[in-house]
């Protein structure tokens, strides 16, 4: 009984110290939560000094901080202000300056800017400062050349850039090709798909693997359509008027759904194109409300 | 001075502090794989980050708790009168005390190095394409360099410990030194840069340029952040590295012997 009592206690203590561990912890998530409370973003000028000589190890705690800061906010569907943004920049800043070599601020910051608040020039700005530290990292010159050629339709500059990553050690073979046919497939989407699965190949991140996934499959969708048209305008030798002509005429068994949830519709030039815009309408509103 | 070395070097790795340290370095060594995970691509980097903060986290722990201990405690303890009574100069005790802190501090060296090179190694099995970048050979020159800084440091505390009459004021003066050694070439990067007009005092100015002859750079040793990257530095730019840690080791354990040479014990 001597033995057994203190050991009921201990085992009873342990149980409270579980019991109450996810409750005060999501009280106090909710208290910051609502007093609205950030991460702090200390200069680098600061970090470097205070760091003394673990800057590597504090360049990996600071990135780690700024994919739980957006990553929690994507994940809880919270709203993103473009002030969060601005700070996750400064964050993703503030690492490069710690560990200038360091590839995971490139790459996450880089894909995340250009498919989430559509911060091109940002996400730009960011992959050129590797330039200075990785200057033969095929990997960034591709992604750069990427940014270019599919969100801000410059082909002049994406061809340029993915041609450079082709001369790089190291390169993927296909670079070279891509780089080549770049300006004469210039907005057509089976091209795009072809850069965005090879992407998707090397993506380990979930929430960037998300936005590529989701992409591709509305360009799939695209693709399906655009592929009817030509069906039909070469048996046809006429041009539908509309998506459901092409039901109509057995040329599609129904319309694909759009994931970011518009509508696919006919332009006037026979391409497919979406209500969304290629942007989730939730997302899409939002940065109209905000604008 | 090898009695006195051995001595050191036997009290040394008695003392529990040691095995607390033990601990401490591998549980930052298991954190390394923790944390590998949460990085996307980089994971080799975040690796060699951890396993080398472990080595040089333990080995200033080790110098701020058992070196200073063991060069106070014949002080504290007036145990140094029994030693000086034999034939040992006190020149050989400065020389015999530092070997046996250098010893321990390789022999920890050695067992924590081997420890993370295990724990890359396992790290590298499981993610074999997120180490692209990382290189066996920058590593262990990282490994070194640390060990030089660790010497240097050592020789620091025991300079300190030959004049000062207290373990805790040795620590305090040997900790500041080092903070400032780590962190005054990024304080000059920073007062290099004009901050949108702020004029910076001129006595601010030359109390940090003049700092730096007499404040040992620690930073110089810092290779970590190349370590993790896989980049070597070349055998030429080490000697003038390797040339500045042992001059400056040489010119404190000189200075620590003159000074016990005339100290007087009462």
């Amino acid at each position: 009984m001597k033995r057994i009592l203190p050991l009921g206690i201990c085992l009873g203590l342990m149980g409270m110290i579980l019991f109450f561990y996810p409750l005060s912890f999501a009280t106090k998530e909710k208290y910051l939560r609502e007093e609205g409370l950030q991460p702090t973003v200390l200069p680098s000028e600061i970090t470097g000094i205070a760091a003394l000589d673990f800057k590597g190890l504090a360049a990996d705690f600071q990135l780690l901080q700024a994919i739980f800061f957006i990553g929690q906010k994507i994940d809880r569907s919270e709203m993103i202000t473009v002030e969060d943004w601005q700070r996750f920049i400064r964050m993703i800043h503030a690492v490069i300056d710690l560990d200038p070599y360091f590839f995971d601020p490139y790459y996450f910051a880089g894909a995340l800017l250009a498919w989430g608040p559509g911060m091109y020039e940002d996400a730009i700005g960011i992959l050129k400062r590797a330039l200075d530290h990785r200057p033969d990292d095929a990997f960034i010159l591709f992604r750069i050349g990427f940014v270019y050629y599919y969100f801000l339709n410059d082909f002049e500059n994406g061809a340029r850039y993915i041609a450079t990553a082709a001369q790089k050690p190291n390169a993927p073979d296909f670079y070279a090709p891509l780089a080549a046919r770049l300006s004469y497939y210039a907005g057509d989407t089976n091209f795009s798909l072809l850069l965005l699965k090879s992407m998707l190949k090397d993506t380990r991140s979930p929430e960037i693997r998300k936005y590529y996934e989701k992409r591709i499959l509305a360009l799939e969708g695209m693709q399906i359509l655009e592929n009817a048209v030509r069906r039909f305008q070469e048996e046809r030798q006429d041009s539908p008027k509309n998506l459901e002509e092409l039901v109509d005429a057995g040329f599609l068994d129904s319309i694909p759904e759009d994931p970011y949830g518009g509508h696919f519709y006919l332009m006037p030039t026979g391409r497919i194109y979406t209500t969304s815009k290629l942007v989730e309408i939730k997302e899409h509103s939002q940065t109209v409300l905000e604008n | 001075m090898w009695p006195v070395a051995a001595i050191t070097f036997l009290e040394g790795i008695r003392s529990r502090v040691l095995y607390g340290i033990f601990i401490f370095a591998c549980s930052v060594i298991l954190l390394s794989f923790v944390f590998a995970h949460f990085f996307m691509q980089d994971i080799g980097k975040v690796a060699v980050d951890f396993n080398l903060a472990a080595l040089s986290l333990a080995g200033l722990l080790m110098s701020l708790s058992i070196s200073v201990d063991l060069i106070g405690k014949d002080l504290d303890k007036k145990t140094i009168y029994f030693v000086l009574s034999k034939p040992i100069s006190r020149n050989a005790y400065i020389l015999g005390k530092y070997s046996g802190i250098l010893l321990i501090s390789l022999m920890a060296y050695l067992i924590i190095a081997l420890l993370t090179c295990f724990a890359l190694m396992l790290l590298q099995s499981f993610h074999a394409d997120y180490f692209k970048n990382f290189a066996w050979l920058p590593y262990m020159q990282a490994v070194f360099l640390d060990y030089i800084k660790i010497s240097l440091f050592n020789a620091l505390i025991l300079f300190f410990g030959s004049f000062s009459t207290s373990s805790f004021l040795n620590m305090m003066f040997s900790l500041c030194i080092y903070i400032a050694g780590q962190s005054y070439s990024d304080v000059i990067r920073f007062l290099s840069v004009q901050h949108h007009g702020e004029q910076i005092s001129p006595v601010v100015h030359y109390v940090i340029q003049t700092s730096k002859y007499i404040v040992p750079n620690f930073e110089l040793f810092d290779m970590k952040i190349l370590a993790a990257h896989g980049r070597l530095m070349a055998f030429s730019d080490l000697i003038p590295i390797m040339g500045y840690g042992f001059a400056y080791i040489a010119l404190l354990v000189g200075l620590s012997m003159i000074i016990f040479r005339k100290k007087e014990f009462l």
